[in-house]
Parts: structure tokens; C-alpha cells; sequence
């Protein structure tokens, strides 16, 4: 199958890193054009274009920018979300590598539209092999003055920086996020008051991921039609997807939406692992849900997702074959929430330390009825009492397990 | 040896903006020049003085973040990955070699301080799992003649 090149469509036509091949492919040109059409006209491209952010909460993008417009603060922020720490994601990594001037884009054009002046890549430390080259693209863009006082003539201001996080998944959310960026350990905070009025330094942060800020500049370059030609009603557009596991072709491609899962792994992973059977794949990273191999017929849109208790996550699709243990792969999971429950609330630090020894005892067949009884007990407590995203949604994979996979709770006689 | 701490710690805070703000890039920054992957206990105090924060916020931040150590590991610290797409190709061979070939457990460095053995959640190599980190490098697609490789380079120098 053919990939769809609209938010990657400069991927490979330039090296990702010269200014001026950039700008000589059109690069910018959204920004001079805002300058002529207005920020409400832009605004509404956007949310006509039905676009959703793509960091995992699916929130319309058009909405989230003229509610960063209201806010109100001396300084603020836009906040490009770099921080990509659900497993099995690294779609933003190929974002920021093959295209990072787009990327700029979409923060200059989030920027000026939110009446933002500071700009902030809040990239994850794993990928500190990539800070030099964005902050090389950073300086060329302030060398051309497509950042600084005056970008590219239009009046407006706007300057980007680059901070790395220091390995906490918890801090792709955004009050984590912003707390460490004021140089304190990554915890979410109670809301309200809510990241948009009051986030990094308690000023009007728009915190926003690194697909929708590429996608934002795609949209405006060829218009809000071009973008709803492609996926469902609900779910305009195209999704850069990041697959892995046990297929024959893993890597990061774009996608129109409304694809079942087969068509996917066949398509564009190239098939199942030298012919193995398909047993299920986990949709979204680490807090997503698990789909057995029989319901892989299931379409790859928001609402397809959500009708069998799934979202579209973080993009990832991660495969497994019949040579893969489901108990193995719960058990990874809840280590990684243990590792990374930042403790701050009781559900979520008491609930991932209960759920581990549970979890122990159903890798090694050695369960009971009552820890399957606490498992599931676990998972009420975690989804209705936890403080932030990560407990609430940590539940997802855990329950998606027990409904659809019944051979893997299945207790062993002696027990 | 006092006068070295404060001059590194003042040129990283000067880079990095004289302010709580940059506590996490001089963090990261300061460990990286150590060598030995760690904030020591007299630059993380040095670090508190220049910010202006206290001694407490400076330790709590080393030791909740992942990426900050206050123990010295190894020249090169290697990082295996074990989440989700990692664990479904066979990441537990990868460690498997990994400590064969090194001779140590995960959380172990060896004697001559050249290598730390530890394990991480997924470092967006997926597809090239099973993964594994060696500093800020990231080497996918491996055998167990590549970690043999991997490792001998390093030994080598
Ligand atoms: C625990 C947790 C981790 C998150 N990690 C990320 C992340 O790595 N990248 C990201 O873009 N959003 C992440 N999010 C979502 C962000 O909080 C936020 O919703 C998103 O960046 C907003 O951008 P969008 O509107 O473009 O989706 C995370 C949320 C939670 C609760
Ligand atoms: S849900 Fe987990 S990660 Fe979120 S605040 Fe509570 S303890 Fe921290
Ligand atoms: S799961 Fe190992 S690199 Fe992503």
C-alpha cells in the first residue's frame, strides 16, 4: 500500500536540516500568509479541518487555539510537545529528524496565533543524539529571521528554545511537563487551574504535540479540504503511525484513517513477522488498549477505536505473534507504570505496586481467584481516583486484557 | 579542587540562564562532563548555591529523574531496553548476552569503571528493536556478534 505523504510530504526532499532547501520548497510560507489572512481565518482552517491533537487526548486543535488566544497572562508559551514516551512510539522522532523546520512552523503559526512570544521544544532526554541538530535549526531560523523580533517581516515576535526532559514518562503531561521545566521533579498538579492558563511559570502555556504542530502547517499550506479528502467524518485526515514488534517492515508511516488493523499490519508493516499468526497488538503505547488477532478488522479511526474500548493513543501499533506470552506482556507493562508512577496520588503509586505482585503471580501461573479479584478492584480504584492521565489510562491495556483475552486469566486447577 | 566545581558549575549555569529554571539543563549538562554519568554530592550543593534553590530541591530532582544519577556508573553506561516492543522481539537474549559478554547483573559496573549494565523503558527505537543505548548513541537490530563488537570497540578505546 502507498503511503499517504501529506504531513511527510517533504520528508526525503531535502536533508531535514538546510534552511534554505526548506524555504526554497515553500517552507514558511504559512507564516507571511497569516501575516495577509488574519488570525481568525487561520484559526478557522484549522478547526474547520477537523484536525485532533495528536498527543494522545484527541482534543480539537481549533478549539485548543482560540482558547490559548483568551487566556490571559504577560508572557506566554506554546510548548512543543517532544516529549514521546509511550513504548512503541517514535513517530515524533522522524518528525523532528526529517522535517524539523516544519515542526517551527507549526510553533511560529501556534505562536502568533495564541498571542505567544516564547517557544519551547521539550524534547525527551533519550533523544539527546537529535538536541544539536534542532538547536542548529534553531539558529539558522534566527540567522534568516524566520525567529526573533520581527519573523519574516510580519511585526510579529516569536523565539524558540530547546530543553531536554530527564527520562519521566509522567512528563509528557503537561503541569508535569511544566513543573520540570521550572527545575523541579516532574508531578502533576490538581487542576483547576488548567495548563492553558496557568502552566510554565504559572503563565498561559499551550502545550501541544510535535504531529500536530507539523500537521497544522501541512493544513494551511494546501487548505482544509485537502486534509478532510483523506479518513472518515470523525476522523479527517491522515495519522503518522509508528508500528513494531513481530512484523516484517516496522517503522513510522503516514496513513489515511479508516484502515482496519490487517490492512495496516499487511499494507504497511509488510506482513506478519516471516509468516507468523498474528495473537494481538497493543494500539496507543503503553496505556493503550489490546486487540486480539480475530478483531484486527477493527478500523483505525477515533470512533472505531473507541467502540471496542480503544483510542488512537500516541499512534503506536505494537505486534505480537502466537510465540508471545500475553502474561509476559502485561507483566512488561505494569512494570513500566510501576517504574513511572511519579507516587504523587494513592491510586496510582499504591494501585502499580499491588497490581506488580499480581501480575508476578500470573506470569508464573501461580494465581489465585483473589488476585484476580484484586486485579480487577485495582483497576476501579486506579481509573476513578487517579490525579492524572497516566493512572487514569493505565487501566486501558489491563482491562482490554480481561475482556477480550479470557485464556490468559484462566486460573491453573491446583490453584 | 573547590575553585574547578565552581567554575564548572558557574560556566554551565551561565549557558543555561541563572535561574531555577535551568536547573534541569545544568543538571543534565554537568553530568555529562563528569564522565561517569552522576551530580556528585559537592556539585549538586554548588549547583543549589548558584541557582538560588535549596540543597533539597537539587537532590530530590537527581533522584526522580531516571536520566540523573547521584552514584558514578560507568564511562559508558549501557542501557537495555525492556518495554513493549522490545520485550515482544526478545529483549531478554539481548540482556542475556549483554551480561554474558560483560560479566555483570543489571546495576553492576565493572571494576575498571568502563561499563554500567542497566536496563530502560523504551528509548523510540522500536523499530529497530531490541534496542539498546550506549550513552547518547542507539544501536538497533542486534546479534550477539554486534554486542560482542559493541563492547570490544569500547574496551579498545
Ligand atoms: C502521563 C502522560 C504522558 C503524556 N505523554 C505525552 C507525550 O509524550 N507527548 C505528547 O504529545 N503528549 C503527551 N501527553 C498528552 C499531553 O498531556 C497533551 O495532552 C498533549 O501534548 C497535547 O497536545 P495535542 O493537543 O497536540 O494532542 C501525555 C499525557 C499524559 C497524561
Ligand atoms: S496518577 Fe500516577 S503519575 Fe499521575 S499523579 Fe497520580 S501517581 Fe502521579
Ligand atoms: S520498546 Fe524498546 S525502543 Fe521502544
Amino acid at each position: 500500500m502507498e503511503q499517504v505523504r501529506y504531513i511527510t510530504e517533504w520528508f526525503g526532499r531535502y536533508d531535514g536540516q538546510n534552511i534554505d532547501d526548506y524555504i526554497k520548497l515553500g517552507g514558511f510560507e504559512t507564516v507571511r500568509q497569516l501575516a495577509d489572512r488574519g488570525i481568525e481565518a487561520t484559526v478557522a482552517i484549522i478547526a474547520e479541518s477537523g484536525l485532533q491533537g495528536r498527543g494522545g487526548a484527541a482534543y480539537p486543535t481549533g478549539i485548543k487555539l482560540t482558547q490559548a488566544r483568551e487566556a490571559i497572562g504577560e508572557r506566554k508559551f506554546v510548548v512543543c510537545n517532544a516529549d514521546e514516551g509511550e513504548p512503541g512510539t517514535f513517530k515524533d522522532r522522524e518528525l523532528l529528524k526529517q522535517n524539523i523546520y516544519q515542526v517551527i512552523e507549526g510553533m511560529i503559526v501556534a505562536g502568533i496565533c495564541s498571542d505567544a512570544k516564547e517557544g519551547i521544544i521539550y524534547i525527551r532526554e533519550e533523544y539527546t543524539w537529535q538536541h544539536e541538530a534542532i538547536n542548529d535549526a534553531i539558529r539558522q531560523c534566527r540567522d534568516r529571521k524566520v525567529l526573533g523580533e520581527n519573523v519574516l517581516g510580519t511585526g510579529y515576535a516569536f523565539d524558540i528554545r530547546l530543553f531536554s526532559g530527564a527520562g519521566a514518562y509522567v512528563c509528557g503531561e503537561g503541569f508535569a511537563l511544566c513543573e520540570s521545566l521550572e527545575g523541579k521533579p516532574g508531578r502533576p498538579r490538581t487542576k483547576p487551574p488548567f495548563v492553558k492558563q496557568a502552566g510554565y511559570l504559572r503563565l498561559p502555556t499551550l502545550v501541544i504535540n510535535t504531529e500536530t504542530l507539523s500537521a497544522i502547517a501541512s493544513i494551511l499550506r494546501k487548505g482544509a479540504d485537502s486534509f478532510k479528502a483523506y479518513g472518515t467524518e470523525i476522523s479527517t485526515g491522515t495519522k503518522v503511525i509508528s508500528i513494531s514488534g513481530k512484523v516484517n517492515k516496522p517503522g513510522v508511516y503516514e496513513i489515511p484513517f479508516g484502515l482496519t488493523i490487517s490492512e495496516i499490519i499487511d499494507g504497511f508493516g509488510g506482513g506478519m513477522k516471516d509468516g507468523s499468526k498474528g495473537y494481538f497488538v497493543q494500539i496507543g503505547g503503553a496505556s493503550g488498549g489490546l486487540l486480539p488477532v480475530g478483531m484486527w478488522n477493527t478500523r483505525y479511526t477515533y470512533e472505531g477505536l473507541e467502540a471496542v474500548g480503544l483510542s488512537v493513543g500516541s499512534g503506536a501499533i505494537v505486534v505480537a505473534d502466537e510465540t508471545n506470552d500475553l502474561r509476559d506482556y502485561l507483566k512488561v507493562i505494569g512494570e513500566f507504570f510501576l517504574h513511572e508512577s511519579c507516587g504523587k496520588c494513592t491510586p496510582c503509586r499504591e494501585g502499580n505496586r499491588q497490581l506488580h505482585f499480581v501480575l508476578n503471580n500470573l506470569a508464573a501461573g501461580t494465581a489465585d481467584a483473589a488476585d484476580l479479584k484484586r486485579y480487577d478492584s485495582i483497576m476501579n480504584v486506579m481509573k476513578g481516583g487517579s490525579l492524572c492521565g497516566s493512572g487514569k489510562t493505565e487501566v486501558v491495556p489491563f482491562l482490554t486484557a480481561r475482556k477480550y483475552f479470557p485464556e490468559a486469566f484462566r486460573l491453573e486447577e491446583a490453584n | 579542587m573547590e575553585g574547578v566545581v565552581q567554575n564548572l558549575v558557574a560556566e554551565a549555569c551561565a549557558k543555561h540562564g541563572n535561574d531555577s529554571s535551568a536547573l534541569l539543563p545544568v543538571l543534565l549538562e554537568l553530568q555529562e562532563r563528569s564522565g561517569k554519568h552522576y551530580v556528585s554530592r559537592e556539585i549538586a550543593e554548588e549547583v543549589a548555591r548558584a541557582l538560588e534553590v535549596t540543597p533539597g530541591q537539587v537532590f530530590e530532582v537527581v533522584t526522580y529523574f531516571a536520566a540523573l544519577s547521584d552514584k558514578p556508573r560507568g564511562k559508558y553506561l549501557i542501557q537495555i531496553c525492556e518495554s513493549t516492543a522490545c520485550s515482544v522481539v526478545g529483549y531478554n537474549a539481548l540482556l542475556d548476552w549483554f551480561k554474558e559478554e560483560l560479566g555483570l547483573e543489571v546495576g553492576q559496573t565493572d571494576a575498571d569503571g568502563l561499563f554500567t549494565l542497566a536496563t530502560t523503558h523504551c528509548i523510540g527505537a522500536c523499530d529497530v528493536a531490541p534496542a539498546v543505548r550506549i550513552n547518547n548513541e542507539v544501536f538497533g537490530n542486534l546479534t550477539r556478534e554486534k554486542v560482542r563488537e559493541l563492547i570490544s570497540e569500547r574496551r579498545a578505546g
